[in-house]
């Protein structure tokens, strides 16, 4: 128990502003309890230096467990289609380019920017959070931070620079 | 090409360092845990003391007599890949997505405390070709990348323990024997073997190591994955099959396969872009709108070590920028200013393009190029003559060769 108070006192803050980034303050309580709860359970499993990434690793499928609740709940009142990409961004503005061409984009892609720019977790750090190899979190940066681009250049309809394509033989 | 992770950084919307924990949410979480820990602890108790009673019923019935056993194929396969030496591998992986094969990619490399010298090639319809060349010492990769003929230097995570990525160390039967160290192998077959991944077991992912029980050495690896999305599930499947798995002995022959060479002829290097750009050599200097931009556009992409003074017109609104091993082809409209940059070799061989939908694709190539002939979507095909070191293809085209 003491182990946990010590989690919580020290990584509370940092989880809870991880799904307040991610969902609604009443929705983000609840996701910060639920990872503590777990982490409770599994206080043998979390690791001593990287318990802040075990804890955003958590979080991260507890809000997917969240989301697709909401999206079962949203399909029997047949609102799907105002959720096709999730429950509403909280930082969402209509005023902010940026934040709306974020929001556009597929979850994964949203998930690898946000790591990296909001949690300010390096690639290797990213990586453990996702589950995979530090070579897969540049690719998927890579491929994140274009299609930001894109998504940037196609709202407000300037030039972008386009991938090198393969030259045939 | 604005740094849009540090925009993304500015629009951070939550800080946690101001952040307040609600006491609520406190009392909350304190409150509930102990007890659930509790029950759950109490359970594992109990489900421990019936697993080992069940464990040594198995072994009692399994060893005749109780002693003596042969050593399993697990600690064989153990003992015939750890050690002193180098261990060396080739295998091919296939990767299927919903039943279906969408890459087979192959991979050799050597490995031995930590330093690792891995190449991949992707394989399609019988062609190979280099994906990557990455070496790893002292917890710092350095890959070559054949597709943009550039280098990435990264630090990798410690990979002392068993990681969700069973492939994370490189070295294919690394998590094998971690497996075996810890008591993390579970027996599936006479030759087949699991390694309990950490995260929960419904997690959907699952790792299956097949041995030869003659050398027991490994045959294949197979890496599931099953993902729900949007009420669906997919499963994913990575198959490797072990076409060799040997230990080396630690001679100077298989030590310099780890020697951190920088791959023979890769990656930029000191080549004027003027010697092979003439319009670097002659044409006009752009405006000083666009030298603006392109000041900007140098100090935000350092890694290029662009020469904004260098930068020279090739058509209205177009820009070569030459840098220490790269080019970028510059892009300005009244709408906004981008840009696409590649190694000097690259710009050589293939050209350094940018565009967008509606203006077309413009191209710039180095000299001694008349056309570029393009293929578009739709099967269709054009030649397009070029003009100052540039052409400028149809949003449509995907492809071109240079025609000399």
């Amino acid at each position: 128990v003491r182990a946990l108070d010590e989690l919580f006192r020290l990584h509370a803050a940092e989880v809870l502003a991880y799904a307040l980034r991610r969902t609604d303050a009443e929705a983000a309580e609840d996701v910060v309890s639920e990872v503590f709860l777990i982490a409770a359970r599994k206080l043998d499993h979390v690791p001593e230096r990287d318990a802040q990434l075990w804890l955003y690793g958590v979080a991260r499928r507890v809000l997917a467990n969240h989301r697709r609740g909401a999206r079962r709940r949203a399909a029997l009142t047949k609102v799907l289609g105002d959720l096709q990409r999730g429950p509403d961004q909280p930082w969402e503005r209509p005023d902010c380019p940026l934040l709306e061409a974020l929001a556009a984009l597929r979850p994964a892609d949203r998930e690898v920017l946000m790591l990296s720019a909001w949690e300010g977790l390096a690639a290797p750090a990213v990586a453990v959070v996702l589950g995979c190899s530090p070579h897969a979190v540049h690719t998927r940066l890579h491929r994140a931070r274009a299609r930001l681009h894109a998504e940037i250049a196609r709202r407000d309809g300037v030039p972008v620079s386009v991938a090198q394509p393969e030259v045939f033989p | 090409v604005t740094d849009l992770l540090d925009e993304l950084r500015d629009a951070n919307p939550v800080d946690a360092g101001a952040l307040e924990v609600p006491p609520r949410l406190s009392a909350r979480v304190l409150r509930r845990a102990p007890a659930d820990a509790r029950r759950t602890r109490r359970l594992r108790v109990c489900l421990a003391v019936m697993a080992t009673a069940a464990a040594v019923c198995v072994i009692i019935l399994l060893l005749p007599g109780g002693r003596g056993g042969t050593p399993s194929l697990a600690s064989r396969a153990y003992a015939a890949t750890s050690g002193d030496g180098v261990i060396h591998w080739r295998t091919e992986q296939h990767t299927y997505l919903s039943g279906h094969q969408v890459e087979h990619r192959r991979e050799e490399g050597w490995a031995r405390n930590g330093v690792t010298h891995i190449v991949r090639y992707a394989v399609r319809r019988g062609n190979v070709r280099l994906i990557d060349d990455s070496r790893t010492a002292d917890r710092r990769l350095r890959m070559y990348l054949a597709s943009s003929d550039d280098y990435l230097s990264t630090r990798v995570p410690n990979g002392k323990g068993i990681s969700t990525d069973p492939l994370a160390s490189g070295d294919p039967f690394a998590t094998f024997r971690r497996a075996f160290r810890t008591g993390k192998l579970t027996r599936l077959g006479p030759r087949r073997y699991a390694v309990d991944l950490p995260g929960d077991a419904d997690d959907g992912i699952s790792a299956i190591y097949e041995l030869d029980p003659r050398t027991a050495l490994p045959t294949r690896f197979t890496l599931s994955t099953s993902v729900v999305s949007r009420a669906k599930r997919y499963d994913n499947k990575l198959v490797m099959r072990f076409e060799t798995y040997e230990r080396l002995p630690f001679t100077p022959a298989n030590r310099a396969k780890l020697r951190l060479l920088p791959h023979p002829g890769a990656g930029p290097k000191h080549d004027p872009a003027a010697a092979h750009f003439a319009v670097l050599r002659g044409a006009r200097r752009p405006g000083s709108g666009a030298m603006r931009a392109i000041n900007r556009l140098a100090d935000q992409q350092q890694h290029f070590a662009l020469d904004a003074s260098a930068a020279r017109a090739i058509s209205p609104g177009h820009y070569l920028v030459p840098g220490h091993g790269y080019i970028c082809l510059a892009t300005s409209s009244s709408k906004g200013f981008g840009a696409g940059c590649v190694t000097i070799a690259h710009a050589v061989k293939h050209g350094v393009s940018t565009g967008n939908p509606v203006t077309g694709i413009t191209v710039g190539v180095p000299d001694g190029v008349k056309a570029l002939r393009a293929r578009e979507r739709g099967g269709k095909s054009e030649t397009v003559r070029v003009h100052d070191n540039h052409a400028t293809l149809p949003s449509s085209a995907y492809q071109w060769q240079f025609v000399r």
